[in-house]
């Protein structure tokens, strides 16, 4: 009963210091979430469907885990607590991106 | 000047020679029996059928101490016949070189009775048929022949023969006098069948002492064997040297009632095993194995070096069915081709043109290795069709498959998503505040 009380607490605490976290690292959030919901989603597709052909399948796959990873450490070192937010980071990010899309349509097929 | 001439007179002998081929093909023959001179009058009309059909050569005695076979590694003789006899066999002739005989591809007609020596009996026994102990005789107490074998009823009148185009084209019109031993076949030889078998009423035992049980008898008594052997030689056995005789030729069937019966079928019936144990009838020729490419990775290439997955080959192959000298195009639905790696992955049966082509269309499977077109083709009374033919299959290269596989429409979407989101999210980052 009280760990149910305490699990709402939590719940209702996280929500309203949430809101008050700048836009910018909100984006970055829902960005990460939806990587990985389609990475979830083309694991199922596979096991349902099959794995052929099995390169295109690894391709997206890591393609939005790597999308994830990248987005995730970005917010890291733009949020409060990091190194300055702004573009340079953001270079960084996008460079990696690029690196990880080339490799991701080469490897698809 | 001599030179030429010498040259002359040699090649026209060579033309002579091939000129003056017949059926038998101016094949080499030996005879042999126990006592030459009795058998040149007793048999003298099997003989010179033999003889007019090509085979040149003579009769010896069986136990000759001058008797070869081989000179060195050359075989003096294409064709035996042998006469069995309770004599040894003698000079450089035994069981083993008779054995290699046959191996050799060479084909024997060996004709036995019941008094036959022990050496006989034993290549019988290697040739695939077991000749019944000494003594005994085939006895049939309801179909014997009342003019010879009234007291005995060793005499048999039999009309249980083979079924087949290829042995007995026509089959025969009257019963065969038989009077000699048993012989049996194994149950399941994939080489030897009965071209004579007893009637139901007929068994082997002995005819001067009652019986209660015999062990050979009805149709697994079998009175001639044929043998068609793995490299296509062919050996007949005979339980019955009197079966050839000119007697029995010119014999009238006389039933236990005392009806006659009519001529009986000895003449008919011996022709046809000889002819067909010295590959006069029923031999099978099959040539010109050929594959080529339908449609697939190269199409129209014959005998590629390879197949694709998927692919539509065609296969064909001649077969000739050679009898009595000519050679025709073989009429058969039966043959059957297969695509084997360890198993069979394909298994047809070819259809043909009336002109002795055999063809069908395959789709090669969707599997790669090393295949073989397997044709083995082995009927009663023909010569056995043994073809293989490897073929490797190798899978699709990798630009053979389509650009966009269907399948993979989802992983496209999703790289193409995570683009467009990369791209919002960094036009958002960089321009707001």
């Amino acid at each position: 009963m009280s760990q149910i009380s305490n699990l709402k607490e939590i719940i209702t605490s996280f929500e309203s210091a949430y809101r008050s976290t700048p836009t910018k690292l909100k984006l970055l959030d829902a960005f990460s979430v939806c990587a990985l919901l389609t990475a979830v989603l083309q694991f199922v597709y596979a096991k349902l469907v099959g794995t052929f052909p099995f390169n295109s399948f690894l391709a997206g796959f890591f393609c939005c885990v790597g999308a994830f990873v990248l987005t995730v450490s970005l917010r890291m070192k733009v949020s409060e607590g990091g190194s300055a937010s702004g573009p340079r980071e953001f270079g960084g990010y996008s460079l990696a991106m690029l690196t990880l899309f080339i490799a991701a349509w080469n490897y698809v097929g | 000047m001599a030179r030429s001439s010498v040259l002359l007179a040699a090649a026209l002998l060579c033309a002579a020679a091939v000129a003056a081929a017949g059926a038998g093909q101016q094949q080499r023959l030996l005879v042999l029996a126990d006592d030459p001179a009795a058998i040149k009058t007793s048999h003298s009309k099997f003989l010179a059928s033999l003889k007019q059909r090509g085979y040149r050569g003579n009769v010896k005695a069986i136990g000759s101490k001058t008797l070869q076979l081989k000179e060195w590694d050359d075989w003096l003789y294409d064709k035996l016949v042998i006469f069995g006899g309770s004599k040894a066999l003698g000079g450089a002739v035994d069981v083993e070189q008779l054995v290699e005989f046959v191996d050799a591809g060479h084909d024997l007609l060996l004709a036995v009775d019941s008094g036959v020596s022990e050496e006989l009996r034993a290549l019988a026994d290697q040739l695939g048929v077991d000749v019944d102990a000494s003594g005994h005789s085939v006895i049939d107490h309801f179909n014997y022949d009342a003019a010879t074998g009234a007291t005995d009823h060793a005499a048999v009148l039999a009309s249980n023969y083979v079924q087949s185009e290829a042995v007995l084209p026509g089959g025969l019109k009257a019963p065969v006098l038989y009077r000699g031993v048993g012989l049996s076949i194994a149950p399941g030889s994939e080489t030897a069948f009965a071209a004579l078998r007893g009637s139901p009423t007929a068994y082997s035992g002995r005819t001067d002492a009652a019986q209660t049980d015999a062990k050979l008898a009805g149709p697994a008594l079998t009175l001639v064997a044929l043998v068609q052997l793995r490299n296509n030689a062919r050996v007949a056995v005979a339980g019955s040297v009197d079966m050839f005789s000119d007697a029995a030729f010119a014999a009238e069937a006389t039933d236990r009632q005392n009806k006659n019966l009519g001529a009986v079928a000895n003449e008919a019936f011996c022709t046809a095993v000889s002819k067909w144990t010295f590959q006069e009838r029923g031999v099978l020729r099959a040539s010109n194995l050929s594959h080529r490419v339908v449609s697939g990775a190269h199409p129209g290439a014959v005998k590629p070096e390879r197949y694709r997955i998927n692919d539509e080959v065609e296969f064909s192959v001649d077969i000739q069915e050679c009898a009595d000298g000519a050679c025709k195009a073989f009429k058969a639905s039966d043959v059957q081709v297969e695509l084997v790696m360890l198993d069979p992955y394909v298994r047809t049966t070819l259809t043909h043109d009336g002109a002795g082509r055999f063809s069908t269309q395959v789709k090669v499977p969707d599997t790669y290795g090393v295949f073989k077109w397997v044709l083995d083709y082995r009927r009663l009374g023909y010569s056995y069709i043994e073809l293989t033919e490897t073929v490797p299959i190798r899978p699709f290269k990798h630009n053979e498959y389509e650009r966009f596989i269907v399948q993979a429409y989802p992983y496209y979407a999703s790289i193409a998503s995570m683009m467009a989101g990369f791209l919002a999210v960094g036009a958002f980052f960089l321009w707001t505040k």
